[in-house]
């Protein structure tokens, strides 16, 4: 690796996604701007249909086909352009340098092969061998995330398995090829407390022996205050606030994060009422002219419903973004 | 809150058993649940606690006599549900309502919310149309919906509204209790935290009794009033939530709460590792259940003895052998 501190790991500018339906265009992913660094985990917090998904797949090119389409943007790693890469050498990208790991461990596998064929197949892309080397890698890989038997379960169907391991075997084919990025989309939120915490206590070993850098997705505040070390928040497409974990959690700026981090119940807090949000997002079909959030927003007043907030740095030394009038305003 | 038990478990057990092996002359047994028993008085609220597997699915299944269990009863004012037959039947049906995990999945798509809703009341009491129509607009109005919504379709609403619309139907029967499966898991952040105050609003109103099941342990901690931890289909410790989560006493549910992460990046979590996963309840350790996991075994007694459930302290029960020698 021959990046140094300057060049981020991964560098995203203003990329836009647009669907384009019969109703109209819409864009899941409007306007982003985020670095992920080495060693580095990067929260993406945001409710359902608000672009987490879509920001996900936009990284590694896999867009639904015809239905959306990055229309501007850069999306550099290791100052290597990706959205200029052909087809083929995007494949190369994939699953080498970018790896993902998906919600539901039981989808993600095929049912039908062995869990070493499935190891073993990034690896006969990107990095082929004898038979019997890919299957002493695979099992290498299961070792890493710490599958008990590895030898004998490398011929396990995932049927035979647990969830918690299911989601391990996940693990490991992502990290079979040695990833710089693993994007990781809600992969916890199927599993119990007990394994959950066992497999993000795995996630961070791997990330310290291997120094990559990790992108996940969630909408769990416990996942992001215990992991995460930066943090964006979405809402209807766009990035509202971005910063330190410590930073959003003590000193949220925008009105979105602060409501969403008082409506979750704590662990060891007061039993007083819930904070809720009024309302519900609006549907993609409506674009609103100002700010998204405003009409659910106890402190919007009437320039937030016509005129979208710019990104202003909240604290002042570039570390904390957030798009609210309420900030720039001040 | 009285404390009249609305509904009493008493040794409530569930046994599958299966035939196997060479000409099915096997039989095994899974057991699912075993020798539970607590009680659920009015207005409060029992949250089963657990991992996947334990048997908390199965007991709220016994509960709303969806099974019948192998060994033990459920008192309802003090009869057995599984001899209740006909009028006491269908009474006991619309006094013990459920909310379940998919709002998407537990309702029709074809009927219109009106109809969902008024289904309990159709079904098990005489009502007039008249009589109908107006409790259906007083259980929409109850949990946030307008009257004008009756005459929609699920499709027209929203993941937090269909959620909703499943409590109208819950409720419309006038319930005493009110089984909770997973009832906000599936919705948004910001939906979850209208839908728990809206069950917190609603006990308060008709002093309604819950058994609460869910995974996520901070909205158990919120809502429930008292929790019934389940290892392996058996209850290993019991009490107020308060006191179970501010001092655990069985080294399973210090573990499990130990594993809860907290949306507090400041929290100093000493998380106690648990090896392994949970035993396949087809063939469970011997002893204490939980012995091959267990971070505070004792060796010799908990491999072969089986520990009872003992009162540790005023209201609050333990099956672990450190307590009871």
């Amino acid at each position: 690796m021959t990046h140094t501190q300057e060049t981020p790991l991964l560098e995203v500018r203003d990329l836009r996604v647009e669907i384009s339906t019969k109703a109209g265009k819409f864009f899941p992913v409007n306007g982003h701007n985020f670095t992920l660094n080495s060693g580095e985990t990067l929260g993406v917090v945001g409710e359902s249909g608000s672009g987490k998904s879509m920001t996900a797949m936009s990284l590694v090119r896999l867009l639904p086909k015809h239905a959306a389409r990055v229309t501007s943007g850069s999306i550099k790693l290791e100052g290597r352009e990706l959205l200029s890469l052909s087809r083929s050498e995007m494949r190369k990208v994939r699953g080498r340098d970018i790896a993902m790991i998906l919600q539901d461990p039981q989808t993600s596998l095929n049912p039908s092969f062995t869990v070493g064929n499935q190891i073993t197949e990034a690896l006969r892309l990107h990095a082929p061998g004898p038979r019997s080397t890919l299957r002493e890698r695979a099992i290498e890989a299961l070792r890493k995330v710490k599958v008990a038997a590895p030898e004998h379960r490398v011929d396990s169907y995932p049927s035979q398995l647990s969830g918690g391991m299911r989601q391990r075997v996940v693990g490991a084919i992502a990290i079979s090829c040695a990833p710089k990025v693993i994007i990781a989309d809600e992969p916890t939120t199927s599993l119990d407390v007990t394994v959950q915490a066992q497999y993000l206590r795995l996630l961070k070993e791997l990330q310290e022996d291997t120094g990559m850098g990790i992108i996940f997705i969630t909408h769990d505040f416990g996942i992001v205050a215990n992991l995460c070390h930066r943090i964006v928040v979405m809402y209807f497409g766009r990035i509202v606030e971005s910063g330190t974990v410590e930073r959003i959690f003590a000193k949220p700026a925008h009105p979105y994060t602060e409501a969403l981090i008082a409506a979750v119940p704590k662990l060891h807090g007061h039993k007083g009422r819930l904070r809720t949000i009024p309302g519900s997002p609006p549907p993609q079909s409506e674009q609103p002219p100002g700010c998204p959030f405003a009409p659910r927003c106890e402190m919007a007043d009437t320039r937030c419903f016509t005129e979208l907030p710019p990104t202003v740095d909240a604290d002042g030394d570039g570390e904390h973004l957030a798009s609210c009038w309420r900030v720039a305003g001040q | 809150m009285t404390n009249t038990p609305i509904l009493k478990v008493e040794n409530l057990s569930q046994h599958f058993t299966f035939q196997t092996g060479m000409l099915k002359r096997q039989t095994r047994t899974v057991k699912a649940v075993t020798g539970l028993n607590f009680d659920i008085c009015s207005g409060e609220t029992l949250a089963l606690v657990g991992e996947s597997g334990c048997g908390k699915t199965t007991t709220t299944r016994l509960l709303l006599r969806l099974q019948s269990p192998t060994l033990g009863r459920v008192l309802y004012d003090g009869q057995d549900i599984n001899e209740l037959k006909g009028a006491g039947l269908k009474a006991y049906r619309s006094k013990v309502q459920a909310v379940f995990q998919d709002p998407w999945s537990s309702i029709n798509p074809r009927v219109r919310i009106r109809d969902f809703v008024a289904e309990p009341l159709v079904v098990n009491e005489k009502l007039t149309s008249g009589e109908v129509e107006r409790r259906v607009h007083a259980a929409l109005d109850a949990v946030g919906l307008r009257p004008q919504d009756a005459r929609k379709f699920p499709h027209e609403f929203s993941g937090g509204q269909r959620q909703r619309i499943a409590i109208a139907s819950a409720i419309v029967s006038r319930p005493r209790l009110i089984v909770l499966d997973e009832p906000v898991s599936g919705l948004d952040v910001s939906i979850r935290s209208q839908i728990i105050n809206l069950f917190k609003d609603l006990q308060a109103e008709y002093g309604l009794s819950y058994i609460l099941v869910a995974h996520d342990l901070a909205t158990t901690r919120y809502l429930a009033d008292r929790v019934a931890v389940m290892y392996l289909g058996q209850i290993i410790e019991q009490g107020a939530t308060d006191d179970v989560f501010d001092a655990p006493a069985h080294p399973y549910t210090e573990a499990l709460l130990s594993a809860a992460l907290s949306a507090d990046p400041g929290e100093v979590r000493n998380e106690i590792p648990m090896s392994g996963e949970v035993p396949s309840p087809l063939n469970p350790p011997s002893g204490c259940a939980f012995h091959p996991r267990c971070h505070r075994s004792m060796g010799e007694i908990c491999q072969s003895r089986s520990p009872v459930l003992g009162e540790q302290a005023p209201n609050r029960a333990v099956s672990c052998h450190q307590y009871a020698p």
